[in-house]
């Protein structure tokens, strides 16, 4: 594996990681409207700290080279990427606005939910997008039989 | 198993150049070995840049590298329409 599969991987298992705390977390504020407290509020705030650390973990293996000798990424890893962030991109044009009518669609014109849900909501919505992009990425390198710079 | 029109020798050449390893010629022209291997099994084509590295790596043209074959070989050269 090279470095931007490793990245794929370690992306893919922390938002899927994730997902059903933030699955569990719409279950409860939208269907069953009710809020987190106590322990459960401990329990999402520790969540959002770990996808924290992982992106800011990510960010510095990112930065660090193995060996002096290893290349960042080449053509094809570029190419590769670039497909995906297409993906992602498409993936987020739709994701947002559709999660974004959901409160409404839920809790009604005149209904509310906690302030702290829309950052809730957000981060929930990027793990759709995110998990497309390192799925497309290790789709890519396992199946593509791709030409090269056109 | 190579499944694109443009077929390479890039194997032979790497054990006629001494048993050179796929890091070796990776470390070569500026890729990953990853890309050397997909290139290797046909997975990838490579940019024109990166096909002529890879040649000049093995200090050949590039047509002893690299051979385009088409699917259609029934279809006239342009210069013959």
């Amino acid at each position: 594996m090279n470095r931007t599969q490793k990245e794929a991987v370690f992306c893919l298992a922390s938002g899927l990681l994730t997902f059903p705390m933030f699955a569990y977390g719409f279950y409860k504020l939208f269907i069953l409207k009710e809020t987190f407290t106590g322990l459960e509020r401990f329990l999402v705030l520790t969540v959002f700290i770990l996808v924290l650390g992982t992106l800011l973990a990510l960010l510095v293996w990112t930065l660090k080279r193995q060996s002096p000798r290893e290349v960042e990424a080449d053509e094809r890893d570029k190419l590769i990427t670039n497909r995906a962030a297409m993906a992602a991109f498409i993936a987020a044009c739709v994701t947002l606005p559709v999660v974004s009518v959901i409160p409404r669609l839920i809790v009604g014109d005149n209904g509310c939910v906690p302030a702290w849900s829309l950052p809730f909501i957000i981060f929930g919505a990027l793990l759709i997008p995110g998990t497309i992009y390192m799925t497309a990425v290790l789709a890519q390198y396992f199946f593509r039989r791709g030409d090269g710079d056109k | 198993m190579e499944t694109n029109e443009l077929k390479n020798n890039i194997r032979r050449l790497r054990f006629e150049k001494g048993e050179m390893t796929q890091q070796r010629l990776a470390d070569l022209v500026g890729v990953t070995r990853q890309t050397i291997i997909a290139i290797e099994q046909g997975k990838y084509s490579p940019s024109l840049l990166l096909a002529f590295q890879i040649a000049h790596a093995f200090s050949a043209p590039i047509e002893a590298v690299f051979q385009y074959e088409p699917e259609n070989p029934a279809l006239p050269p342009l210069s013959l329409i």
